[in-house]
């Protein structure tokens, strides 16, 4: 037997779910050393083991989860960076009169982590936002997201209908779900703007242009009744009109909707009560702009990475007090004031998450993540300790047992003006994890901007062709972002 | 309209390559159907080309090297070999049939035998009819 | 060289509630510390729910689950090339390390095999629905799974429930479909194969084969080590587990012929339409080169290479691999197991590879000395 000098590392296995969006698909992550690397979980019942392309690249993106601390624009220790956002804060809420600060979190925490962020906004006098709030807020009074309906209300209905979604590059498992129904004799429609392989499962395409979407939804609201379920995206450049209007035709006729989210356990920020804010990312941004807010946590959400129009949210970010950034990757953008505290990767996080069937669902890794921060950070402060994870996991517990306890049921609603497609920002209907997660939101940064044949070409997109007014008509486009692109063209 | 078969030829830059040279010199007549391609040996000729060039419409592919023996990097058409066999299973499961592909020894002094291959292997596509992959997909 | 005999553990724990008594728990935790590591697959929850483990302690050792019937690991992505691995898997993951061994992506010398006979796997998530519908259990009641005598058995902690294999998978249930027609149950490639095929009723032994120098040695010194201990089989029942072995080989060509050989019977057009309608829902996501375990090529491997925009009647990325893996492809199934518009892809890659071995002999995953076709530099017949 040859003898090797090779150190041995052990190899450990851990039960997750991928965070790339609402679904929660179950997946094992390998961790081999400093290798990630991925496995199907094929026993778990939301998704059999299947993943999309973004499950598939999680090992990479995972790689990029490197403990980064920085203050001031430096690299600093960690004690250092935790001991800076205690100072920020503390300073902030003794000159905090009448000002707000703000908690935003879009997703990508755990349960516990929702409620130990809230304690520590409730310490600080801070308010909580999941950038969804508003659809709860000032369009609605009514528990709008009790779309608690199970994936498997999809295969079981007679008539479904999509929303500008673009269910193959988008969430290939919800169009398995659909080829299902097919095969089970549901008629299935599609409202908004071109998808991939939609004809193959669709018998009703209504092609239609993101602004034309409301006009043809109410026009369409005769035919759907108690079997209808309605399948569209819910993130946070959602249009709340349409949003609304959906609403409104299931209170009318008892039809369903399925709002696919684009955030690992978004469905729990509304469970476990997260946001009491109840405003949209714009206007928060608008808010930081005029001083409303003037300090700032920012939890997994580079909003400077992923924000659409992402020069104005930084430069919204440089005008605030304080602005702390609690995030497991290191942003490629960061303000220069902002003290950058490091959590560990989703996987290796324990506690539980809300999937899209809603389930109570737990992960297998073994580190706190944020309570674990905070209680750091708090050290500092001398105001309420966040309680022991323990408790957490108790209270999101008895959150989600009461949740899911209640009604589902619709009210009318008032529609808001419809201006979706207006204002300095493109507001999409149609996103998806790639989008808002990674690489292809540059390329929808700003439609209309005729400078974006300059953008491509910084990305791995290289315009092949223009024509006479100057805009880019062909790219090499990667095949994924089709769904997205097939707005422009 | 009568069907006219497009074939894409891989040529090897030491002889058949001289060979189609050759040919075209002495004014040995020879079908305009093929597209020549030139490698610096048959064994640079991955099989992905030859399903490339089937995929993008082609009706016949002709792969042809050195005699055996005689390649400039001794064993490349070894493999050449190897792979054209695997190739000819490939395409007969496939559906394409492995009709349409060809492999041919020329020696760069051998004009009249690339002619009168390439005569034949035309001759032999524009039988079979067009490329079964067109139909369908374009 | 293959010796057989009757192995149990020593552990009273271990034999008593471990499948066939403990004898492969056992003999890998006699094998902890002898190798770097030591791999196979702990059950989480139900019998339906597990991962793969390195064990490191005589206390990891509970909880191993024998059969991986219902699970459908990858067990070779857990071989990692320069780590000394001992691991236990089925016929179809044995083939696979053969093939990474070809490729140079394994070396013979650093693995101890521990095979496991397969009469089939069971999708989990089928099964579950399938328990449910056809047996009215809940996936939490059941403790054990077992194929034997074309009935596919569930025991719960008193009872046990059975029912004809044929007719579950006429109603969509049952093995998964690759392993309808894989005739390849006892993994004479491993060091050992270990099984309950040719073991007395309630007889708490495992039927365990040899068939190298290696696997020989690991037995003999679990047993010097009081890990196991093992005795001669009875004749007859060494002539039961091989009759076994046919029948469940003459059930496998049968499916074959139901599923394969119907493509292949097709005239050439339509099976080059069968072929491209499959494929045509796929989404470029990679899963299924992800899944395969005979698919190592690292970082730019060809079929990834292809520019997915490039519409053309069978995306190149799968022309690329249905012809590498018609030398290579075993037939695991992983491919169709994870693709998520449900594309049936074991099913082509085997039309492709069945129909090479058929018509050449040569078959992948039988001896890591043979040279994959396209990989030979020898001068073929008729050149
Ligand atoms: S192609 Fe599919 S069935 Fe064949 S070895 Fe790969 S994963 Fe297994
Ligand atoms: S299909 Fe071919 S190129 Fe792709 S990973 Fe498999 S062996 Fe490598
Ligand atoms: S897993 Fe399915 S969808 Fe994904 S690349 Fe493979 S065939 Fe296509
Ligand atoms: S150089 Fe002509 S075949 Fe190798």
């Amino acid at each position: 037997m040859s003898h090797r000098c090779q150190e041995v590392i052990s190899l450990k296995v851990i039960d997750s779910h991928c965070p790339g969006c609402s679904i929660l698909c179950g997946l094992h992550i390998i961790e081999d050393g400093d290798e990630i690397d991925i496995d199907f979980q094929k026993y778990c019942p939301i998704n059999s083991g299947k993943l999309c392309k973004f499950g598939i690249d999680l090992p990479a993106i995972y790689k990029n989860c490197v403990e980064t601390c920085m203050v001031d624009g430096e690299l600093v220790c960690k004690d250092e960076c935790i001991s800076a956002a205690s100072r920020a804060l503390k300073s902030w809420s003794s000159r905090s009169k009448g000002k707000n600060g703000l908690v935003l979190c879009l997703g990508d925490a755990t349960n516990e982590e929702l409620l130990s962020l809230k304690d520590f906004a409730n310490a600080l006098g801070m308010k909580c936002s999941s950038g969804l709030g508003h659809f709860v807020g000032n369009i609605t009074n009514v528990p709008l997201f009790h779309d608690f309906t199970g994936f498997d209300i999809i295969e079981n209905s007679k008539n479904i209908i999509l929303i500008s979604l673009d269910p193959y590059y988008q969430y290939p498992l919800v169009a398995r779900k659909l080829q299902m129904a097919k095969e089970r004799g549901s008629c299935i429609s599609s409202i908004g703007p071109e998808g991939s392989h939609l004809e193959t499962i669709c018998e009703n395409i209504d092609l239609c242009r993101p602004n034309e979407v409301l006009k043809r939804l109410r026009e369409l609201s005769q035919h759907v009744d108690r079997f209808s379920l309605f399948i569209t995206q819910l993130g946070i450049y959602a249009d709340p009109s349409i949003v609304a209007e959906i609403n409104n035709i299931c209170s009318r006729t008892s039809s369903r909707v399925k709002y696919l989210k684009d955030y690992a356990n978004s469905e729990a920020s509304l469970a476990m009560g997260f946001d009491n804010y109840g405003k949209s990312i714009d206007e928060i941004v608008s808010e930081m702009e005029s001083g409303v807010i003037t300090a700032l946590i920012l939890v997994e959400s580079p909003l400077f990475d992923t924000y659409l129009d992402n020069d104005r949210f930084m430069k919204a970010c440089e005008k605030l007090d304080t602005l702390v950034v609690i995030q497991s990757s290191m942003p490629k953008n960061l303000p220069s004031n902002a003290v950058l505290v490091p959590l560990e990767a989703f996987y290796r996080r324990k506690g539980t998450l809300i999937n899209v069937c809603g389930r109570f669902i737990s992960m297998g890794g073994d580190l706190e993540g944020t309570p674990d921060v905070l209680r750091k950070i708090m050290a500092g402060l001398s105001s309420a300790p966040i309680g022991s994870f323990l408790d957490l996991t108790k209270r999101s517990r008895e959150a989600y047992d009461s949740w899911s306890a209640n009604n589902i049921g619709y009210e009318i609603v008032s529609v808001p003006e419809h201006n979706a497609l207006e204002g300095e920002n493109i507001h999409l209907y149609v996103t998806n994890p790639y989008l808002l997660r990674g690489m292809g939101h540059q390329l929808v940064k700003r439609v209309g901007d005729r400078l974006y044949p300059e953008m491509l070409k910084k990305e791995r997109y290289v315009v092949k062709q223009r024509v006479a007014d100057g805009v880019v008509l062909s790219y090499q486009r990667d095949r994924r972002f089709k769904g997205i692109m097939g707005l422009y063209e | 309209m009568s069907f006219e078969p497009r074939i894409v030829a891989f040529l090897c830059n030491w002889c058949s390559y001289g060979a189609a040279d050759m040919a075209g010199t002495s004014r040995i007549q020879y079908p305009p159907n093929v597209r020549v391609i030139r490698f610096m040996c048959s064994g640079r000729i991955d099989p992905n080309f030859v399903l490339e060039a089937f995929l993008r419409g082609a009706d016949g592919v002709m792969m042809t090297g050195c005699h055996i023996g005689d390649c400039h990097y001794i064993d490349g058409n070894y493999k050449t070999a190897n792979r054209y066999e695997f190739l000819k299973h490939y395409l007969d499961i496939l559906g394409i049939g492995a009709d349409r592909l060809q492999l041919e020894w020329c020696s760069a002094a051998e004009g009249l035998k690339f002619a009168q291959s390439v005569t034949a292997f035309t001759e032999r596509i524009r039988a079979l009819g067009p490329n079964p992959l067109k139909e369908g997909g374009k | 060289m293959s010796e057989c005999f009757w192995g149990w553990s020593m552990r009273e724990d271990l034999r008593k509630n471990g499948e066939s008594g403990g004898f492969v728990s056992s003999l890998i935790e006699s094998l902890i510390g002898d190798y770097d590591r030591v791999i196979s697959v702990r059950k989480t929850g139900t019998v339906f729910e597990g991962k793969v483990v390195d064990l490191k302690d005589s206390s990891d050792v509970k909880g191993i689950q024998g059969a991986l019937h219902s699970l459908c690991i990858n067990m070779s992505a857990y071989i990692k090339k320069g780590m000394r691995t001992a691991i236990v898997l089925k016929p179809c993951d044995a083939k696979a390390v053969i093939e990474n061994m070809k490729r140079n992506h394994v070396d013979r010398g650093d693995v101890l095999l521990i095979g496991l006979n397969c009469g089939g796997t069971l999708s989990p998530v089928n099964t579950m629905k399938m328990l449910d519908v056809e047996y009215e259990l809940r996936p939490d009641e059941v403790v054990k799974e077992e194929i034997s005598k074309g009935n596919l058995i569930f025991f719960t902690e008193d009872n046990e429930f059975s029912k004809s294999i044929d007719e579950l998978e006429e109603s969509g249930y049952g093995r998964r479909e690759s392993c309808r027609y894989c005739n390849y149950k006892i993994p004479s490639v491993c060091d050992i194969a270990c099984g309950n095929w040719g073991t007395p009723a309630g007889g708490k032994v495992t039927f365990v084969e040899i068939f190298t120098q290696k696997g020989e040695q690991a037995v003999r010194s679990a047993v010097e080590m009081g890990f196991v201990s093992v005795e001669a089989p009875s004749e007859k029942l060494v002539m039961v587990r091989s009759k076994i072995n046919s029948s469940m080989k003459k059930l496998a060509r049968s499916w074959k012929g139901k599923v394969l050989d119907p493509i292949m019977e097709l005239s050439p057009i339509d099976r080059l339409n069968y072929i491209t309608n499959t494929l045509s829902p796929c989404i470029g996501c990679y899963a299924c080169r992800k899944a395969c375990p005979v698919c190592n090529c690292t970082g730019d491997c060809k079929c990834l290479q292809m520019d997915p925009d490039d519409v053309l009647p069978i995306p190149q990325y799968h022309a690329v691999r249905l012809l590498h893996l018609m030398e290579s492809c075993i037939g695991c199934g992983n491919c169709t197991d994870v693709c998520p518009v449900d594309i049936p892809l074991a099913r082509l890659h085997q039309l492709f590879a069945k129909a090479y071995e058929d018509r050449t002999g040569y078959k992948p995953g039988m001896s890591a000395d043979d040279v994959p076709p396209l990989s030979r530099g020898d001068i073929p017949e008729g050149h």
